[in-house]
């Protein structure tokens, strides 16, 4: 039991938050680096995903887990709505517009959440809760360990998805180069709206998993937007890759400056990341030199 | 641009003093407490409003995170007034003054970011600021801090806070409209059109745009502290509401981003609506409502109201901030 114990079970707890952060990080990334908005109601709809999954949890009794397959389609239809009413109109826009439509789009979901559900804290309840075990004389506890599992299994789907299917490829050739998809055959439009389902019922699922793990209020979005931005900056905009390897990156730093300073840092030391990423290496761990934002 | 309006000029200045002159007057007809409360709230707003619209709507630097510098205001009055008994007016000052320095610090780091980044950057920066004053217990915590109560609030209420208000809202305003005119304010709206560009045409963007930031930050840390000497408490939440900033960008973009006018007149509107709507719809139904508000205005009218007139006549919109700035979405692909 000695400090490197004590280490390592701090690493081991944050490497379990941070599988959730990449599933709730890569929407965000993969819109960016597809679509190139911002979308920062990106965790909001995370937080929609927390209470439509407490719902389903409560109202049909099922496991929490379950109950993503029913969150993640139904959130990705208000993909498709955002991305028809908002961003394919703006599309050939300026960029400042899009992101005031989604700070209104921001004003709009959270308090309608409010009125729906209360601004109180809630939590999803799960048989997991509470509970754990112990492997090589760590102690895992057994929601945050299965959140991570269902987090490392959606992470692969996405990223065989981006590198094996037709869709995923046309998806990374827009990405690349959208002029010369489209003069390829690509179609963008339709790129688009997939790539905009797809990442809000990532958010759907990260939503899920996170209220398992953790209570949540309507308003809980601005902080976890700052932890998700440092996230997806620190993995270099837009790399999905890069997001994940951010995303744990963060979630050591949060339980360890929890740990050392007190929970009520966490937020702080995301924001902190954040800020010296974007002076210091604004292109990301794994991005390409001369990128510039 | 500016020389356009030289006629119509005469009439703003008559129609502005006048209205000056009618809110001087105001306190003495009117008593109603509850009116000359929405009054102040109009008055903080039009200051924190123009002042935002200084770098945002000007230079197009849009902030999320403006709240920053009022909850510094308010903090460093709480502070001086209750530990050290500091005169009331000096801490404004003060607290002017000190959230300007923390606008140089930031705004040197974070203004060679651009558009969203930029705009997550201050939200970032006003996160960090509201944790500060939560988490160190020399400023109270989470509870905050009381702040005594001034001897002229004892006796006229009210009204002290009003002019003081008015003064603050009044020297804000006029500071922006001379500032438009003069060679920071035509430098600050190239930076807005083509940033590069104007570099190239021999404008340092990077000293005007720390400079607007540090004006914008003085006015809303004077405002701030005098707000808190108001309300006569400040905690995190009272200071760092990420409300304060909503409410900022809706006024702004009602009114129209990059004007004088545009923001007096998207203050008044919100505000009243909003004593209205909380009343009504509760507080809940109208944050949708002015979030469908925001949505509309951004992909139908992002010049604001002020741009209507023009819209009609076909004018190219004038001031309109969100026009050229298209290389704001990625510069890196091009």
């Amino acid at each position: 039991m000695g400090i490197f114990h004590t280490l390592g079970q701090i690493v081991i707890n944050g490497i379990l938050l941070g599988g959730v952060y990449a599933v709730m990080a890569s929407g965000l990334s993969l819109i960016f680096g597809v679509v190139r908005v911002l979308q920062i109601s990106h965790t909001m709809l995370i937080i929609l995903g927390c209470y439509v999954s407490y719902t389903i949890t409560t109202k049909l009794s099922l496991d929490p887990f379950l109950s993503i397959l029913i969150t993640a389609p139904l959130l990705s239809l208000l993909g498709f709505v955002l991305y028809r009413f908002i961003v394919a109109p703006l599309k050939n826009g300026p960029p400042v517009a899009v992101l005031l439509a989604f700070f209104g789009v921001i004003l709009i979901l959270e308090n309608i959440v409010g009125i729906i559900w209360t601004t109180n804290y809630t939590a999803i309840y799960s048989v997991y809760q509470g509970k754990s075990f112990t492997l090589y004389g760590f102690s895992f506890s057994l929601s945050r360990a299965m959140a991570f599992t269902v987090a490392s299994v959606v992470m692969s789907a996405l990223l065989l998805f981006l590198k094996k299917t037709e869709t995923g490829r046309a998806i990374r050739a827009v990405s690349q180069d959208r002029d010369t998809a489209q003069v390829l055959g690509v179609d963008v439009d339709r790129i688009f709206i997939i790539v905009f389902g797809i990442s809000t019922a990532l958010a759907a699922v990260g939503g899920s998993l996170m209220g398992i793990i953790y209570s949540f209020y309507p308003a809980l979005h601005w902080q976890w937007l700052g932890v998700i931005f440092s996230v997806i900056v620190l993995g270099g905009l837009g790399q999905v890759h890069g997001a994940i390897l951010a995303a744990l990156i963060i979630g050591t730093a949060e339980s360890l400056s929890s740990y050392h300073l007190g929970s009520q840092w966490g937020p702080v030391v995301a924001f902190a990341i954040l800020v010296i990423t974007l002076v210091q290496r604004p292109q990301g761990l794994l991005g390409t030199k001369g990128v510039r934002i | 641009m500016i020389a356009k309006d030289s006629d119509p000029l005469k009439h703003w200045a008559l129609l502005a003093f006048i209205l000056f002159l009618g809110l001087l007057l105001f306190p003495i007809f009117i008593r109603d407490r509850y009116l000359l409360h929405v009054m102040i709230i109009i008055f903080v707003y039009i200051t924190l409003v123009e002042s935002w619209n200084l770098p945002g709507g000007y230079a197009g630097y849009i902030s999320f995170g403006h709240v920053l510098f009022f909850g510094i205001g308010g903090y460093t009055t709480a502070m001086l007034l209750t530990f050290w008994k500091v005169p009331a007016i000096a801490t404004y000052f003060l607290g002017g003054i000190f959230s300007a320095l923390v606008a140089l610090v930031f705004g040197y780091i974070s203004l060679r970011l651009r558009g969203p980044y930029f705009a997550i950057a201050t939200l970032a920066m006003a996160t960090i600021g509201r944790y500060i004053f939560l988490n160190f217990d020399i400023f109270g915590g989470a509870e905050g801090l009381l702040l005594p109560v001034s001897p002229w609030a004892l006796e006229f209420e009210k009204i002290p806070y009003y002019y003081g208000a008015l003064s603050i809202a009044t020297l804000t305003t006029f500071t922006i409209y001379v500032i438009a005119k003069t060679r920071l304010g035509i430098g600050l709206m190239a930076i807005r059109e083509n940033e590069e560009k104007a570099e190239g045409l021999g404008i340092n963007t990077t000293r005007h745009k720390v400079i607007a930031f540090i004006i914008s930050a003085f006015f809303s840390g004077m405002i701030g502290g005098l707000f808190a000497s108001y309300l006569e408490y400040v905690n995190p939440d009272s200071c760092f509401s990420i409300l304060y900033s909503v409410n900022i960008l809706l006024m702004a973009i009602l009114g129209g981003l990059g004007t004088v006018t545009g923001p007096v007149i998207g203050v008044s509107i919100i505000v009243v609506a909003s004593e209205i709507l909380s009343f009504t719809v509760g507080h809940q139904v109208r944050l949708v409502l002015y979030g469908f508000i925001l949505v509309i205005f951004a992909i139908f009218l992002p010049g604001g109201l002020l741009s209507i007139k023009e819209r009609i006549h076909g004018i190219k919109q004038r001031g309109f901030i969100l026009r050229e700035s298209k290389e704001m979405a990625a510069p890196h692909l091009k």
